[in-house]
């Protein structure tokens, strides 16, 4: 007796809709309506999905994103869930009976969202810098950095080690006020092209290479050309480099 | 520019996972739910700072590697606080518990809730309620602000619960959290002691002051303990506090106090110049005379301040209407004859060579380890 | 990250891990070294004696981890050490910013 659900996502509909055997390992995936709104499941164990192999989980994401998209494709606006979202009945049983009580409990605030979703995509946006780039720049343009250059010529072997140290600590000062400064003119600019922004965690990445912002953004896929102008402007800058990809459901604004 | 997407690509695959694991709707229903994994490989400091029940918790022992540990990573459930049938919540903040068992101290955050029953601390994350009183078990609160190592002051509330029992709490709303804890204690029917002032308390006294004790002196001192399974007399480092009712010494590495003695069995003490081991030779030893069960004991202590310990202890025993007993002689249980009470208990008499059952037990030969 | 050492390394993790503390001893060092030199309590020889002291370490640790081959190994400790402090700082007693954090996240997931 399958007493559990995986849930992919939520959309708006009102058919008890079967969509094949798209599902994680193949799984049958259908709807569970309530009123016009219904969530999309397929029918499983009361146990996560876990394995050692990476290749699994892979696959099992693959397809528990390619579920959110068909449904997206279909219904035009969904809620996608995390991975491994199981809904496990209780002592009764009647599962089924939870999902359709949960959406209930919560359409309104479902049924906003969705609105707020609708004809929405998500998109990914990274902005990197070559620090050694910049750095060059920095030490060419600023006053202070050229000053202390020079003096370091001058000096002898062990003097001029320390006072090396001394311009790395200034040049690291100088550097994050500058990621700073573009960090905001980024985000404004970015902001001015999108429907809403998060700023997400910054990703650690290969020497010299440093992260600046890492945006999850929410926007409409018609006019996401906006961005990519934009982006486009910003990766032609010497030194800067730019992650854009998309378009996905909108996990991070649900 | 154009988004990138490939659906067999790795390229976009990390962006997935990003959004797969921690982002999406999030349902409160019975979940099934998957361990959060932090594996343990050799060495996992993160663990060893959150401390070892959490460690436990989250299922450290278990042996994953580095292709598990990616997808389960930060997928931790929040769970509600178990609040009970009718237990309503007045105040709902932030703030942290200063937790110490053996030598794991630490500052646990949570939720705070104050209910009409009680107050209580939750971890969301691990679904713990890390500290929790009953509104009857409280007995008085006191406020002292003390300076972090953030070097920002914040205001340590000291919570007095019955069991003699002190918690350092951290609010976010400490006035607030002050407040209403006093009206709703008071309405329970139990009457708060609001002359406490938080004087000389610190994290360390508040963890065994009893009711109604208060520190008059307390100095770092160090303290012989007795010999003990395979361990010899060893010095060990620590804290020296006279209170009103009991002179006790705390045990820096252990965090707790492993000697005491009321203050009406203190008999007297004295200082001498001894050589504690072969690298610390002239320290100030101050030696405490006390009753314990019936028969007259000494307690070793060594510090800068022992003179000044002399002085309070003889002018507390001379208090109590005694005469400082380092003049005092006894007889000898063996000869009959008499000498200095400490020479007797320190170094036996020196007409017939009887030596105390305690001095006996210090200059027996160290149990062997197996 | 945790920091990464596995059993058929563990000579390899073991000192890598050495090393990235010596490194980080290392960077405190240099960094009171400079102190000293900025507040100016140090004479000139002094500050020539310091300098090339500080160097021949960061040779000789180079030349360590060229010959080990432990480059990787000690970034990735590094690295891990990073994120375990920016941990412990994050979570220790700040009720303010934690409750900053618990709005955001309230809020996601409304």
């Amino acid at each position: 007796m399958a007493e559990g659900r995986y849930v992919y996502c939520v959309a708006a509909d009102s058919k008890a809709a079967r969509l094949g055997n798209i599902g994680i390992e193949d799984n049958q995936v259908y709807a569970i309506p309530y009123q016009d709104i219904t969530a999309v499941v397929h029918a499983c164990a009361p146990t996560p999905y876990e394995s050692q192999d990476k290749e699994v989980v892979d696959k099992w994401v693959v397809a528990h994103e390619r579920v959110i998209e068909t449904v997206q494709e279909e219904l035009g606006a969904v809620l996608p869930l995390g991975f491994d979202t199981i809904i496990q009945g209780n002592d009764q049983g009647n599962v089924e009976q939870k999902v359709r009580d949960w959406l209930k409990e919560h359409y309104e605030k479902l049924k906003d969202t969705l609105d707020r979703v609708k004809g929405k995509r998500e998109y990914v946006v990274q902005v990197s810098w070559d620090t050694k780039t910049i750095a060059k720049e920095l030490i060419g343009s600023d006053q202070e950095l050229k000053d202390l250059h020079q003096q370091i010529k001058a000096k002898s072997k062990g003097a001029a080690y320390m006072y090396r140290q001394t311009l790395e600590k200034l040049l690291g000062a100088k550097l994050e006020q500058e990621a700073n400064r573009r960090f905001h003119d980024f985000y404004d600019k970015i902001g001015s092209c999108v429907d809403e922004m998060k700023v997400e965690k910054l990703k650690k990445e290969e020497q010299p290479r440093q992260m600046l912002m890492n945006l999850s953004c929410l926007g409409d896929p018609k006019e996401i050309h906006t961005l990519g102008g934009e982006l486009e402007r910003i990766s032609n800058m010497t030194g800067f480099f730019v992650r854009f990809t998309g378009p996905w459901p909108p996990y991070s604004f649900v | 520019m154009e988004p990138v997407r490939d659906w067999k690509g790795r390229a976009t695959l990390v962006d997935l996972l990003d959004r797969v694991f921690d982002k999406g709707v999030v349902i409160h229903l019975d979940l099934i739910i998957s361990v959060a994994g932090i594996p343990l490989l050799g060495v996992n400091l993160r663990a060893a700072l959150a401390g070892m029940e959490t460690m436990l918790e989250y299922g450290m022992m278990q042996d994953m590697d580095m292709k598990t540990r990616m997808w389960e990573a930060e997928h931790r459930r929040k769970k509600e606080a178990p609040l009970l049938e009718g237990e309503e919540v007045i105040l709902n903040t932030f703030g942290s518990y200063y937790y110490m068992k053996g030598i794991y101290n630490a500052w646990k955050s949570g939720r705070l809730y104050l209910t009409n029953l009680r107050l209580m601390l939750y971890q969301q994350d691990i679904a713990e309620i890390v500290f929790e009183a009953p509104l009857t078990n409280i007995t008085g609160i006191a406020v002292r602000k003390e300076s972090s190592f953030t070097g920002k002051d914040k205001d340590i509330v000291y919570l007095y619960l019955e069991g003699k029992k002190i918690a350092r709490l951290n609010v976010l709303e400490t006035e607030e959290l002050r407040r209403n804890l006093e009206r709703l204690v008071e309405e329970a029917g139990v009457t708060l002691d609001r002359a406490l002032s938080a004087e000389g308390l610190d994290e360390t006294t508040s963890s065994f002051l009893m009711e109604g004790e208060q520190v008059s002196c307390q100095g770092k001192m160090w303290y012989l303990m007795p010999k003990s399974g395979i361990m010899v007399e060893t010095w060990r480092p620590g804290r020296l506090y006279l209170t009103n009712t009991r002179l006790c010494w705390w045990n820096d590495f252990d965090k707790r106090i492993v000697f005491q003695v009321p203050v009406d069995k203190i008999s007297g003490s004295t200082v001498e110049i001894k050589n504690i081991s072969p690298v610390l030779r002239g320290q100030e030893v101050l030696d405490l005379i006390y009753g314990c069960n019936g028969s007259k004991m000494i307690a070793s202590f060594s510090g800068k301040s022992a003179e000044d310990w002399k002085k309070a202890l003889n002018e507390l025993v001379a208090s109590q209407g005694q005469a400082p007993e380092d003049r005092e002689k006894e007889t000898c249980p063996q000869c009959g004859s008499r000498a200095l009470a400490k020479e007797l208990l320190q170094k036996g008499c020196a007409k017939c060579g009887w030596v105390s059952p305690r001095l006996q037990k210090r200059m027996a030969p160290v149990l062997k380890a197996r | 990250m945790p920091i990464d050492i596995h059993e058929d390394n563990l000579k390899h993790g073991l000192l890598g891990l050495v090393i990235a503390l010596v490194e980080i001893i290392r960077d405190a060092l240099k960094h009171q070294a400079l102190r000293r030199m900025e507040g100016g309590s140090l004479t000139d020889e002094e500050v020539e004696r310091l300098g090339s002291a500080l160097e021949e370490i960061d040779i000789a640790i180079d030349h360590i981890k060229e010959e080990q081959g432990l480059s990787e190994t000690v970034n990735s400790v590094r690295d891990g050490l990073d994120d375990i402090v920016d941990d412990v700082l994050d979570q220790m007693v700040n009720p303010e910013r934690w409750a900053r954090e618990m709005k955001e996240e309230e809020n996601k997931n409304g």
